[in-house]
């Protein structure tokens, strides 16, 4: 291909002439062509036949970054999650101390998890869905649903304060980090101190009794809505200084000029905060609930540290505080491991969050605004 | 600049690749002095060893316990001990390798930091048969020494050239325990625990249980005299109990059969027995509804409790460690507690072997070093280090009779004789594999009846049926 560049004649110096392309730095090769004029020289096309150019793909080095991430990616996520799959196919449990071979047997290990064989004082009976698998499913969500509507609102409210440029608070960064220190301190530890506080002879449960604030038999830990309440509390506790902090980088994003606009049309703070704040802020909340939902259906560390059985692990009492990792890890890694059934519940978890933040998706997407007044069209079309 | 970066970064990685090797070699060479220096003493010793070995086969038949082992470093191998805390290792350092200090060199101890009775101890021992530093000596916890027992790496203590013969002198139920279905002793253990109870004087004092340990011990002979008990405790503003669980291990030694009989769950009556007490119990708020080893539990140790279900180990460390500096200490008692249709027992710990034994010589010395040498269990007795109670009956008299087990906790009390007294008809033979997760799944359920989550007893059952059917893949339920 033949292209051809206009060359401006007082680029040229005098004697440059045809070298000027020899030496041409990109390796461009083309021969000369003068349009004269009557005052002499007065552009030189250059044509050029071969744009050899050496070109330096810098592309690449980018891909070599990324290698450590995809080989990591490769074998400590992908290939579990595959194999977590394969293995929720398959029968492989120990049986008298040995682990059998894994052995194809379709969707048994569903079957298993979706149904169980209870026992009563008449018998045994196979019942499906009201299973300790799929309860653990439901106390997960509850915990969950009960830590994060105070802490969805709290923090909003939070943020929405510390945001606020009439009421400029003061000391801003020491609330900040105040109510951020929750999330610093490790699950585990937070789990023990809530013990220690509210155990039957916890300094917070005999405070309690002593006003009269709860029966003097009440014993959170044998209490099914005590132990939940603490440990959605705790969850609570942990997580809202870090949506706050996400949810004050949103509303800082929002241009300031719509709230002056706003205030000069003599809105109220509270027309501010739903009419402005609230429908602009609107991805970050919807990003919020979908993260805070997948971690919610992972809780594992403080329910298993709080009120767990030492022997078995499962979450006391009467199960109500054993959630699906709980679960899956109690078969997974129980006296007698069950592989399959474990990754068959590992499966049914992995559907549930992808339905829940499906769901949530579809319910906090954008839709366009409904026309309120008919649109005065210019002209007159019709 | 960008020449002294280099430079820079040349030389900083050329240190740190020099430093690698350096390692590298060096810690080859002292294997090399170590296999050069260990070569000569294993030569030295294996006559020593061979000329034994004939003793052994000679004393076999008698009932007489064989000689003992000589030290030995054996063929100069490392003997790896694993266990899951820094107990027996300091039991190493404190007593073994400063009587041999040559075996420092030899034996290396592994601890893995787990729960004794947790899965991941028992994987981690299993994965160390296929590395670098096979077990040659395992401790197992009480509870899951039924589980590792029956493990591929197990081995019988005879594979090693341990005597059955040297372990003579312990306490029988050790023994009995110990053996496998084939009836090979496959660990031994170097403390006894007999189960008693141990109660604070100035609490019983004040709801009238006496002042001295024979008149407590007189106001809980049995459970009915134990029941009494509890309520006039409970009316002078007290606790008999803490947790629920403290009344567990006495009664599931009162077991006529094992959890699992045959592949199947078996559920004894005393099961039951035990279920309807801790009921009774719990409605009439004896327990002070503490959870066990929490720290809420520890610190009723000094509080409004009069009393627990303990053994040696439990007595000088877990209450002389919660009471140390309160008002409790030295105001706690021993005494045989209520007398139970069998003796009750509560942990203790087994040394095993393996089948993969570099230094069977070596391993076996460690192994009767720790559990069958009087002159080491008898130290250990009185050193503030392990205070043992040891699990050979002489040596178990003797601190008796000499007044050398006095304790501090119990205000210089000496409970050798109450423990062993009560050491006479334990019976571990209704251990099983599943005991630990069969003991949680009834805690689980036995909550629930506490609770009123459970009506009846026959629903517990129930729940434990429904529970084991679905944690324990290979035991049936009928």
């Amino acid at each position: 291909m033949h292209r051809s560049v206009i060359w401006p004649v007082h680029n040229l110096k005098k004697d440059s002439k045809l070298d000027i392309l020899q030496k041409s730095v990109w390796g461009v090769e083309g021969r000369l062509l003068c349009k004269m004029s009557n005052r002499g020289v007065e552009t030189i096309i250059v044509e050029v036949t071969s744009m050899k150019r050496k070109k330096v793909d810098y592309g690449k080095y980018g891909y070599y970054f990324l290698i450590p991430f995809f080989l990591v990616y490769l074998l400590f996520q992908l290939y579990p999650l595959l194999y977590t799959f394969f293995l929720s196919f398959v029968e492989s449990k120990q049986v008298n101390n040995v682990m059998t071979t894994p052995r194809w047997n379709n969707f048994e290990n569903f079957v298993n998890v979706l149904s169980q064989q209870k026992f009563t004082t008449e018998g045994s009976t196979r019942v499906w869905i009201a299973t300790d698998a799929l309860k653990s499913i439901r106390q997960t969500l509850l915990i969950w649903i009960i830590n994060f509507i105070p802490q969805i609102l709290l923090s909003l409210l939070l943020a929405a304060w510390f945001t606020d440029t009439t009421v400029k608070l003061k000391g801003q960064g020491a609330y900040k980090v105040m109510m951020f220190l929750p999330n610093i301190i490790t699950a585990a530890s937070i789990s023990v101190l809530f013990y220690s506080l509210f155990s039957n002879s916890g300094p917070v449960t005999i405070w309690m009794k002593n006003i009269g604030l709860i029966s003097k038999s009440y014993n959170f830990m044998n209490s099914a809505a005590g132990t939940i309440g603490l440990i959605g509390f705790m969850q609570f506790w942990m997580w809202y200084g870090n949506t706050m902090i996400i949810l004050i980088a949103g509303i800082l994003g929002i241009n300031p000029s719509l709230y002056e606009a706003a205030m000069v049309d003599g809105a109220s703070g509270k027309q501010q905060f739903f009419s402005i704040t609230l429908p602009l802020v609107r991805p970050i909340l919807q990003y919020t609930l979908v993260t805070s939902a997948i971690g919610g259906l992972q809780m594992y560390d403080i329910p298993s540290l709080f009120n767990a059985n030492m022997n078995t692990g499962v979450g006391q009492p009467n199960r109500a505080s054993n959630t699906v990792t709980m679960q899956i890890r109690q078969y997974a890694f129980g006296r007698t491991p069950d592989y399959g059934k474990a990754a068959a519940l590992s499966v049914i978890l992995f559907i549930c969050t992808l339905l829940i933040s499906l769901i949530f998706f579809a319910a906090t997407k954008e839709r366009p605004p409904k026309q309120k007044h008919a649109v005065l069209k210019a002209g007159g079309e019709n | 600049m960008k020449k002294f970066k280099k430079a820079m970064a040349l030389s900083l990685s050329l240190a740190m690749g020099l430093s690698l090797a350096a390692c590298g070699s060096s810690s080859d060479s002292t294997t090399a002095a170590e296999e050069t220096t260990t070569a000569a003493t294993s030569e030295a010793s294996d006559t020593t060893a061979t000329t034994e070995a004939a003793s052994d086969t000679d004393t076999a038949s008698e009932t007489e316990a064989a000689a003992a082992p000589e030290e030995t470093t054996g063929n100069g191998e490392k003997v790896y001990v694993y266990s899951w805390n820094s107990e027996l290792g300091g039991i190493l350092d404190n007593f073994l390798f400063k009587d041999y200090p040559e075996l420092k060199d030899v034996v290396e101890y592994e601890n893995l930091n787990q729960g004794g009775t947790s899965s991941e101890y028992l994987t981690g021992v299993t994965n160390s048969m296929s590395g670098d530093k096979p077990a040659s000596i395992v401790a197992a916890d009480n509870d899951e020494f039924k589980t590792l027992e029956v493990q591929d790496f197990a081995a019988p203590l005879s594979s090693i050239g341990f005597d059955d013969s040297w372990y003579n002198g312990a306490f029988q139920y050790t023994i009995d325990f110990a053996k496998n279905e084939d009836g090979k002793l496959m660990g031994t253990a170097w403390q006894a625990t007999p189960g008693v109870f141990v109660y604070r004087t100035d609490i019983a004092e004040k709801a009238g249980l006496g002042s001295t340990p024979e008149e407590v011990q007189e106001n809980v002979k049995d459970w009915d005299a134990f029941e009494a008990s509890a309520k006039k405790v409970k009316d002078a503003g007290y606790y008999m109990l803490s947790s629920v669980n403290d009344l567990e291990r006495p009664w599931l030694d009162q077991r006529d059969s094992a959890w699992v009989v045959d592949g199947a769950l078996n559920i004894d009556p005393a099961v039951n027995e035990y279920l309807e007490l801790t009921k009774k119990y719990y409605d009439a708020g004896y327990f002070k509804e503490t959870q066990q080893w929490t720290d809420d539990w520890n610190a009723s140790m000094s509080e409004d409790v009069l009393g627990f279900f303990g053994c040696p180990w439990f007595v000088t460390w877990t209450l002389a460690g919660n009471i140390s500096g309160t008002d409790a200490f030295g105001k706690y008692n021993v005494i045989a507690g209520p007398k139970l249709d069998k003796a009750w027992h509560w942990g203790g710990t087994y040394l095993m072997t393996t089948n993969k034994v570099a230094n069977p010589e070596t391993t076996a010395f460690v192994i009767w070093y720790l559990t069958c040498n009087e002159d080491f269990l008898k130290r250990s007795t009185t050193d503030p280090s392990t205070l043992n109670f040891p699990n050979n009956e002489k040596v178990a008299q003797d601190l008796a009779d000499s007044g050398d087990g006095a304790i501090d906790a119990l205000g210089g009390q000496n409970p050798v004789q109450t423990y062993i007294d009560n050491v006479d008809g334990i019976d571990l033979s209704l251990a099983t594999n599943y005991d630990t997760t069969l003991n949680g799944i009834l805690e689980g359920a036995r909550d629930n009846y506490d609770t009123g989550e459970l009506s009846s007893v026959d629903d517990v059952i129930a729940e434990i049926k429904t529970q084991t059917q679905d944690q324990i893949t290979d035991v049936t339920v009928e």
